[in-house]
């Protein structure tokens, strides 16, 4: 069940997505007014340039709306889909470009820090304070994980490493990272689980 | 290698959703989650994670990078209306014409506005980069000046935060660029002192990029007399008179 205190936006989510399929901007508009910060702020940190990371977001959504029929709802909500489709694309760019931006220090860069600027916050307030308390509660998640499994997550996530990638930049066994990284996921995944866009279990 | 048992692969799920599996594994792992809706859930679940780990980190973005949006996904919308389901054959036979004219001055009229709108933000792009060039340029030559010293202001472990100072004595001012300082806490900033007979000066307040990067120019130095270092200290978002935290970061001026 979705916490009752974080009401799930995945319905109107996906009814959006439907108008999108059919052709609305309007609908394009509210899906880019409620994810393109968060998007943008990932694009940006894997990409480094601030052009970069917008073309990755203007990329993103016009896939979005482009493969709007072939969005399939068993592989995840909507913006799970959108992320997965701005990662992918970010890392590529950075491969492409021959960058690698290797994490200053990866385990203090995902401390809890402070909101800079709240997505949406000009055109929905609500659903601005309510990311805003997901942000913090994954800060949270975040910080319970040891610090080990926290640069190996950071590592995949936001410079797109295999895992035999990460065992060679650690200079630690693969089976080590992969332990890591297993039990780091579970652990947020469970930590998490409340504020997922769509409650599964 | 042989197949992959459902538990085995399970403990692989949260790698894949990653993206960080290899080849091989990837294959063997989607041959599983191919017959498995168990796997499948699995996986959306780490999905749900990665999106939630976006929230991470936000920033300011464009107003202007709907108005591209919309435009660039304009341009493609013609090949989404002929995608709509077809109408009845009578139905367009008797309002054809009609509605192909009036489609046809509507898209056009449409296009032509949001072609407009495009052109006019990407010259406001252009004019930006521009002026954001002159602006590096000039600091290029400010920095390159021969009365000016770099100070740089650093701190142990490994890819510390740097701070540089580019101090320029005889015109009293300093230009000061940052790397690899992760932005200050909510309601926090960073502050710069010079430290002179011993005793911190305020300076500028100053809270970095969520890429470590921070760039001032005209930073006020108003004597070199009895300037020994500069330093770096955490402070509440409209600074302080004295520091409140320890040093961060901190650099020694060269004795000429």
């Amino acid at each position: 069940m979705a916490n009752a205190t974080f009401p799930s936006p995945m319905v109107n989510d996906r009814a959006l997505l439907q108008q999108v399929a059919q052709g609305i901007e309007s609908a394009l508009g509210n899906l880019y007014d409620r994810y393109s910060a968060s998007l943008y702020a990932l694009a940006y940190r894997i990409t480094g340039e601030r052009a970069d990371a917008e073309e990755v977001v203007l990329e993103a959504f016009a896939q979005m709306w482009r493969d709007a029929t072939r969005f399939e709802s068993e592989r995840g909500s909507v913006i799970a889909w959108l992320t997965m489709i701005t990662r992918s694309r970010a890392l590529d760019l950075v491969r492409a470009k021959g960058r690698r931006h290797r994490l200053a220090d990866s385990a203090a860069a995902a401390e809890p820090e402070a909101s800079p600027a709240m997505g949406g916050w000009d055109t929905n307030p609500a659903a601005a304070i309510d990311q805003e308390e997901r942000r913090r509660h994954v800060a949270q998640a975040l910080s319970e994980l040891s610090p080990a499994q926290r640069q190996a997550i950071e590592l995949a996530y936001y410079e797109g490493l295999s895992q035999s990638e990460i065992a060679e930049r650690l200079h630690e066994p693969l089976g080590t990272i992969k332990t890591r990284v297993r039990l780091g996921m579970q652990k947020l995944r469970d930590a998490l689980r409340p504020y997922f866009a769509e409650a599964r279990v | 290698m042989s197949a992959l048992t459902l538990e085995a692969a399970r403990e692989l799920a949260a790698a894949y959703a990653l993206g960080v599996l290899s080849h091989e594994e990837s294959r063997m792992f989607e041959a599983v989650l191919e017959s498995s809706p168990e796997l499948r859930l699995e996986v959306a679940e780490y999905r749900e994670v990665n999106a939630l780990l976006a929230l991470q980190q936000q920033t300011t973005i464009s107003p202007n990078l709907k108005t591209q949006l919309l435009g660039r996904v304009g341009a493609t919308k013609v090949g989404v209306l002929t995608s709509s389901p077809r109408r009845p054959v009578l139905t367009w036979v008797l309002s054809g014409a009609l509605a192909a004219s009036v489609l046809v001055a509507v898209g056009l009229g449409r296009r032509v506005r949001e072609q407009g709108e495009l052109l006019t933000d990407q010259d406001a792009r252009l004019s930006a980069a521009a002026a954001k060039l002159a602006g590096r340029e000039k600091t290029l030559n400010t920095i390159l000046e021969p009365d000016v010293e770099l100070v740089q202001l650093t701190t142990t472990g490994e890819a510390p935060p740097v701070v540089q100072i580019f101090w320029n004595r005889k015109t009293h001012s300093a230009i000061m660029h940052t790397f690899r300082m992760k932005p200050a806490p909510a309601g926090r900033a960073y502050q710069l002192w010079f430290i002179r007979d011993g005793k911190p000066v305020p300076s500028k307040v100053f809270n970095p990029e969520p890429s470590g990067r921070f760039l001032a120019e005209g930073i006020d130095i108003p004597t070199d007399q009895g300037v020994t270092g500069y330093a770096v200290t955490e402070e509440p978002a409209a600074g302080s008179l004295q520091p409140t935290t320890p040093i961060l970061v901190f650099g020694k001026v060269a004795t000429s």
